[in-house]
């Protein structure tokens, strides 16, 4: 049995919880009748929930758009046929004057094939520099997706430390758990007083692993600027060995993610000088090697 | 007189209400929420999560409901409920939800330590059961992702608006400048494409 246009309408009003309780009521009935709705149902309702959970704000290869769009109908549409209409008014410019001066040598059958060359060349350096522009583009953009993808394959979101400061407790649970704003909302400025604290509860050992974890729930979110900003804050304030390792190497991948290959490699060797952690020491060779390619 | 649900729940009358902390408005306000939304969700609840306890997602779902008034009120006093586009119990409902889902999992979490708890104390082997939950959640994620890499660059866009940014049918048939009906029939698509796609990738691991 499948599912029809009104089914799945009804599903995704289902989902986003717009329905009255009679038309619920109806559309569990519904479900009950319908394997394939409910399959669909439950699996639209996972993938949310993984999205949800993870904190996920962007899917590969998407585009992002945080702003909110006007919200009637008709601006969207003339915004997005202006957009169009620019483009393709520039590819035929662009096509216009290439056949031009593809053309223009052709009308001179006298001139030899070698110069033919040299006339299209010069063409394309002077009238359409760009050409050379995008082929760069082009280049930096499959780069781009490289460290994209090097970022994907090496980026493992770090486990809890055995034990953790009370403060933070609830924080790094949600950050377990998948919910990562609770860590990025911490304030970190202002840390309650406490007397007689052990190790764990240390003002210190709160902050560095307030924003050692701030960081990495902020890379997991996607936003890299944040998540540099609190590890090179633990980076910067003495931290012991093992975690110094593990913030550079998180740094490593927030710069990877924002496809600065250069600082990714700084990174990556102190790690591999370092030698403090074997696991990360690989992982630091292997996306050496990777850049070095 | 007494302004009904209906004059209360819309977001200039919230916002305005919890942003100039307007008493007898917001405690109107947050009376309807609960005469109106709460049975609702719950029922909401029950449907999707209808793996679970019942019991648990009862009374799960009645505290996430009142997380999620909170939520609202949180943001409707920051002002940034004018933000959305949604209606006000979608945009409620979305807090609750993701209350309720953070709820559950903590409950799930626990479980699974008392779960683990009791191996200890039995002597049996120690801590499986954490781990392989987590790693089957892992394993959820990832056939997802794979199964996103495998889609075209235009059906993963249309993912990351209906189901990361939330943004309505209107508004992504705005951005495509199409009807909404197509739309529709496009999401449906690209999800059943998904969906078969995961399925596939985990037939070909198992």
């Amino acid at each position: 049995m499948g599912i029809t246009t009104e089914q799945y309408e009804r599903m995704i009003r289902f989902l986003d919880a717009d329905m009255e309780e009679a038309e619920m009521d109806a559309f569990e009935k519904e479900l009950d009748s319908n394997p394939e709705m409910r399959k669909q149902l439950d699996f639209e309702q996972s993938v949310r929930d993984e999205f949800m959970l993870r904190g996920m704000d962007r899917l590969p290869g998407t585009v992002a758009t945080n702003e909110n769009l006007p919200p009637p109908a008709a601006p969207g549409k003339v915004i997005h046929m202006q957009k169009w209409i620019a483009i393709g008014a520039a590819v035929v410019t662009v096509i216009t004057f290439l056949t031009i001066f593809w053309q223009k040598p052709g009308k001179n059958p006298g001139v030899a094939d070698r110069k033919n060359m040299e006339v299209i060349d010069t063409v394309q350096q002077n009238v359409i520099p760009p050409g050379a522009t995008v082929a760069e583009s082009v280049k930096e953009s499959s780069k781009k997706v490289d460290l994209a993808l090097l970022f994907k394959q090496y980026f493992k979101k770090d486990a809890l430390p055995e034990q953790y400061p009370l403060f933070l407790a609830e924080a790094l649970m949600d950050y377990e758990s998948g919910n990562y704003t609770t860590l990025q909302k911490l304030n970190l400025n202002n840390l309650p007083q406490t007397r007689s604290a052990g190790e764990t509860d240390r003002k210190e050992n709160i902050l560095q692993l307030g924003h050692y974890y701030k960081g990495l729930a902020f890379l997991q979110a996607g936003n890299t600027r944040d998540a540099i900003t609190n590890l090179h804050w633990v980076l910067n304030n003495q931290p012991d060995k093992p975690l110094q390792a593990k913030a550079q190497w998180y740094l490593a991948l927030a710069y990877l993610k924002e496809n600065n290959s250069k600082k990714t490699a700084g990174l990556c060797r102190q790690i591999v000088n370092d030698r403090e952690n074997h696991i990360l020491v690989k992982n630091a060779e292997k996306i050496l090697d990777a850049l070095e390619k | 007189m007494k302004p009904t649900c209906q004059q209360l729940l819309n977001i200039e009358t919230i916002s305005f209400a919890f942003k100039n902390n307007r008493q007898e408005i917001s405690e109107s306000i947050v009376s309807c929420f609960y005469s109106c939304y709460r049975s609702l969700f719950v029922k909401w609840a029950k449907i999707t999560y209808r793996h679970y306890p019942v019991d648990l997602v009862e009374s799960l779902a009645n505290d996430s409901f009142t997380d999620g008034v909170l939520k609202l009120k949180e943001s409707a006093s920051r002002g940034e409920l004018y933000q959305s586009n949604a209606s006000v119990k979608t945009v409620l409902f979305h807090y609750c939800r993701n209350m309720l889902l953070g709820n559950l999992k903590k409950e799930k979490r626990l479980a699974d330590k008392n779960k683990q708890l009791q191996l200890v104390v039995s002597n049996e082997a120690k801590g499986n059961t954490g781990e392989m939950e987590s790693e089957l959640k892992e394993k959820r994620y990832e056939l997802i992702i794979r199964a996103l890499e495998k889609m075209n660059a235009a059906d993963r866009q249309i993912i990351q608006w209906q189901h990361i940014e939330g943004k309505s049918h209107d508004e992504i048939a705005a951005i495509l400048a199409i009807k909404v009906s197509s739309l529709t029939n496009r999401i449906y698509r690209c999800m059943k494409r998904l969906r078969k796609l995961v399925e596939e990738i985990d037939k070909k691991n198992s």
